[in-house]
């Protein structure tokens, strides 16, 4: 446990250290704010101003010491706190993912358990093809092909905005599904597969247990396990969201967020949404340890 | 119990005894070793064929020259369409460029950055992962670490910063790629290297006094081999997605070189009027990526099915 | 035949079990007879992939499929054809009559659930018995088992018990079921020498406190001579010889059933060559119609490798498959 801990302390410091480079590399922001005539003077200025003309390495220990503090500057172009403004786009992020991520979840599992059912009969190939289809759709092709069927020619649905939680929703959870309702389904199927093919499922067989509870009790419970970690992986996607789908349906959330912040420069707040998305990674696969060791018996007691 | 030694039992006289390797002949029958192409194999891998095809011999078979505008002609629809024009196959785009055209060299280029993309990421992936995995040490600590910290990132939005970073351009969206994909190769590669470094003849052969390097040229790699195969087919698509999402949002492939995602990107403001120039890019990039997963299942059951999960 | 048609448990004639693979058609189960009465210990003898454990599964129709199917035969369970049954009047068959303990201890207890749990859910599928009732009786069939302290251990998780303690887990698993018949496929095979000793006791007792049928899959005949009161000798899906234990032990008619025997290694035969069998079993892929054994028998005849041959008589009890012996 504390290992884990510290190896995700230790992936925390490269990221921000990788993140601090790469957000730095993206460009001069004195060059995209400052009009070409702005003399050496007015750049010092600025440059003063927003920190930048500090040695690097000062600026970087600048950036730790507040980050540490949850102090992440102030966005170059919103000028406002980044930490504000990531966690305002937060909601309408996790709205779209996490519905997403929900309804893939609550689809893909079931389906994929039949189809370890089924296994070899028509009704699991037709599933595997989905499943791979889902896999290789173009998430902003897919997008867009759904507007254009269902908001410009059937006009059922809007063709971008937000709303909360309304129609709005639709066209763009459906996008971001896709991909993760073939993972799931896939995943799924295959460790059913495992399992059903394992002893204690033969045992329950032998005890003479409905294969209803075969199936679900003994089969998808230990299933579940590899399916935990995707999950986890699909939540971090969920909560940095997607950057083409939210650019394509106009929905602003960080992916969008994220976007503009390349676009202008904007290094506090580039460097803001990196280091929230490896935090959040950390976190999310230490919560996962932890889930694990509720799940899998076997992790909880190897102290024995 | 009675001993068995002192107890008489039926011993046969040998004149009639066919000779062992012969009789084990007769009774197992000869397995010919067939491959099993079924239709999972011929179909995607015809599909990719026609793709490379197309792609290497694209200044032949376009008909028209993908960066030329044809205003006159812009937004004409694709051949099944009222208003079609014979000479645009598959219609124009709003600056008059024939799509057909641009599909073919859009081919051209996914597929250079597919092929190198893959080529490389699989290169440094599986050097660095047997490196990690028959080192040991502080060599794989290091190579460990940095995998962990990459997969922390989010693929498309590092991918997108670096693209920033770099500029737009062909040798950059590679890099990119590598850097980005090499993680899964290294991941496979250092798990099987593991592995096989218990092996018995890996062990012999270092008894012999084998350098590593030999070693590791000879018995890990081609062990590797096969799984490393199936990464690589199956991250075909992968690259493609993501080298077309890029190009759409303009951090890809620059204009003028044709690229799908960034045809996607430019058919988004006509879509009411004039839907086939986003669709038609799509569908191709999905028959290559359908192909390219298609085939790496295949590959996979036939030479790894224990990589299943991926 | 001896014996009132009464006290026999379980008739089976013809068995067939394939299995259809790329390869081709493997015959696993190729034509099997045999008989167990209520209370009698059969032991199924044979070599790895003889098809033993395929019989055994064949039994409770819980064989893979795909790829694998019963395509022939009849297994007489108290006078009914068990392969004329639906799925759902089998399961209902599974464990209250029939019950099996797997070979494997790591791997046959399911690890996410507590082996009380799993006791107490044999018990409940065939025993109107709730809560503490029901506690009660977990405690009491792993007391049966020689579990020590099996209020405490009722807690436990698979992997944190032995593989010694885990069969005997199976054991309670397959007590509760109180079923008339158990098949006890190689459960001491991966177990070490002791621990086997002990496990056999136990299942001698199990077998007096409920006097249910065993049939002992294994392949060491060391075994068989202490528990089965008779025995069936197979190789390549067929069954070669049968009879009483001390009737083929003492002499064993069948050329491959010597040979078993004669492979053991015996006490105070130090400075001898182990005694092997030549050659390996065949590949029950697409096997012809001669004798399976013929190509590593020292007393082979033409014969021998045309035809396949018929199950002889040759005392009240004891068949032999072979054309020496006619």
């Amino acid at each position: 446990m504390i290992i884990r801990l510290g190896q995700g302390i230790l992936a925390l410091i490269v990221g921000t250290i990788l993140v601090f480079g790469l957000a730095r590399l993206t460009g001069n922001p004195l060059d995209l704010m400052l009009p070409e005539t702005a003399t050496p003077e007015q750049r010092q200025q600025m440059a003063e101003y927003l920190g930048l003309d500090k040695p690097i390495y000062q600026q970087y220990f600048v950036f730790i010491g507040n980050a540490a503090k949850g102090d992440f500057g102030r966005s170059l172009f919103f000028y406002r706190p980044v930490t504000q403004i990531i966690f305002e786009r937060l909601p309408a992020t996790l709205e779209l993912g996490g519905t997403a991520m929900l309804f893939s979840m609550l689809v893909a599992i079931p389906v994929g358990v039949y189809a370890a059912v089924k296994r070899e009969k028509w009704q699991d190939s037709i599933l595997k093809v989905f499943a791979i289809f889902g896999q290789s759709v173009p998430s902003f092709w897919l997008g867009i092909m759904l507007i254009l069927v269902f908001a410009v020619s059937l006009r059922w649905l809007p063709a971008g905005g937000y709303g909360r939680f309304d129609e709005h929703l639709i066209l763009p959870a459906l996008t971001v599904s896709t991909f993760s309702i073939a993972g799931f389904l896939r995943l799924t199927r295959s460790a059913m597969l495992d399992t059903l093919s394992t002893d204690y499922v033969r045992l329950a067989r032998i005890k003479g247990l409905k294969e209803r509870y075969v199936i679900w009790k003994h089969g998808l419970r230990n299933a579940l396990i590899p399916v935990i970690t995707f999950t986890g992986f699909v939540l971090v996607n969920a909560f940095m969201g997607s950057v083409i789908v939210e650019a394509v349906f106009a929905w602003p959330g960080i992916g969008q967020l994220s976007y503009q912040a390349l676009l202008w420069r904007d290094f506090p707040l580039i460097q803001g949404i990196l280091v929230f998305s490896v935090a959040l990674f950390v976190l999310v696969n230490l919560a996962i340890d932890i889930l694990y060791v509720y799940l899998d018996p076997r992790v909880r007691f190897t102290r024995d | 119990m009675k001993d068995l030694e002192t107890m008489g039992g039926p011993r046969g006289d040998s004149d009639t005894k066919m000779e062992v390797s012969d009789a084990l002949k007769t009774t197992r029958k000869k397995k010919g070793k067939r491959m099993g192409f079924g239709w999972r194999f011929y179909l995607p891998a015809l599909i990719l064929a026609a793709f490379v095809l197309v792609a290497i011999f694209a200044d032949f078979i376009a008909p028209h020259n993908p960066v030329k505008n044809h205003l006159a002609d812009s937004l004409t629809p694709p051949f099944w369409q009222e208003g079609a024009k014979a000479e645009y196959l598959l219609g124009t785009d709003q600056m008059g460029r024939d799509i057909l055209s641009r599909l073919i060299y859009g081919a051209r280029t996914s597929l250079i950055v597919a092929a190198l993309g893959v080529f490389l990421t699989g290169i440094v992936g599986t050097i660095l992962g047997v490196l990690a995995g028959y080192k040991g040490g502080w060599v794989d600590a290091v190579i460990s670490r940095a995998i962990d910290v990459i997969q922390g990132f989010p693929l498309f939005l590092v991918a997108l910063v670096l693209a920033i970073v770099l500029g737009a351009s062909l040798f950059n969206i590679i890099l990119i790629i590598t850097i980005m994909f090499w993680v899964g190769y290294a991941r496979q590669a250092r798990a099987e290297t593991l592995q096989i470094r218990e092996s018995a003849y890996v062990e012999l052969a270092r008894i012999a006094g084998c350098r590593d390097f030999t070693i590791a040229v000879r018995h890990v790699i081609p062990n590797l081999l096969n799984s490393i195969i199936v990464i690589a087919t199956l991250g075909v698509g992968s690259v493609i997605l993501l080298e077309s999402g890029l190009s759409f949002l303009g951090a890809g492939i620059p204009p003028p070189t044709p690229s799908w995602g960034s045809m996607c990107a430019d058919g988004r403001s006509i879509l009411t009027t004039a839907w086939w120039v986003s669709f038609l890019p799509g569908v191709a990039i999905m028959a290559v990526v359908l192909s390219g997963n298609l085939l790496g299942d295949w590959l996979r059951d036939k030479l790894d099915p224990k990589l299943r999960d991926l | 035949m001896a014996g009132s048609k009464d006290d026999i448990l379980l008739r089976v004639t013809g068995l067939k079990t394939y299995f259809f693979v790329r390869r081709g058609t493997v015959k696993a189960v190729d034509g099997v007879n045999f008989y167990i009465k209520r209370g009698e210990v059969l032991g199924i003898v044979g070599e790895s992939a003889c098809g033993k454990s395929v019989t055994g599964l064949s039994l409770l129709r819980l064989v893979p499929d795909p790829p694998g199917k019963i395509v022939g035969g009849h297994i007489f369970l108290e006078g009914e054809d068990l392969l004329l049954k639906s799925e759902e009047e089998m399961r209902k068959l599974r464990g209250s009559k029939i019950t099996m303990i797997q070979q494997n201890p790591d791997s046959s207890l399911n690890p996410v659930f507590r082996i009380g749990n799993q006791v107490a859910e044999a018990i409940s599928l065939h025993q109107e018995l709730k809560d503490k009732a029901l506690h009660n009786k977990v405690v009491e069939i792993l007391g049966l088992v020689n579990i020590p302290s099996p209020e405490a251990r009722m807690r436990d998780y698979p992997h944190q018990m032995s593989g010694g303690m885990r069969q005997r887990v199976a054991g309670a698993i397959a007590l509760s079921c109180q079923a008339n018949l158990l098949i006890a496929d190689e459960p001491t095979t991966n177990l070490d020498v002791t621990t086997q000793a002990e496990y056999l006791k136990l299942l001698e007792e199990v077998q007096k406190v409920t006097g249910c049928a065993i049939i002992f899959i294994t392949h060491d005949f060391g075994i068989v001579s202490k528990i089965c009161t008779r025995v069936a000798v197979m190789y390549a899906g067929k069954i070669v010889e049968a009879g009483p234990t001390i009737d083929i032990m003492q002499k064993p008619r069948h050329p491959y059933t010597f040979a078993l025997l004669d492979s053991v290694p015996k006490l105070g035969s130090r400075g001898t060559l182990l005694r092997t069998i030549e050659g390996q079993p065949p590949e029950p892929v697409d096997l012809p119609p001669s004798c399976a054994f013929a190509v590593r028998c020292p007393m082979a005849k033409d014969r021998c490798f045309k035809e396949n041959p018929e199950e002889v008589r040759i005392d009240d009890n004891h068949y032999v498959s072979c054309f020496h012996v006619e």
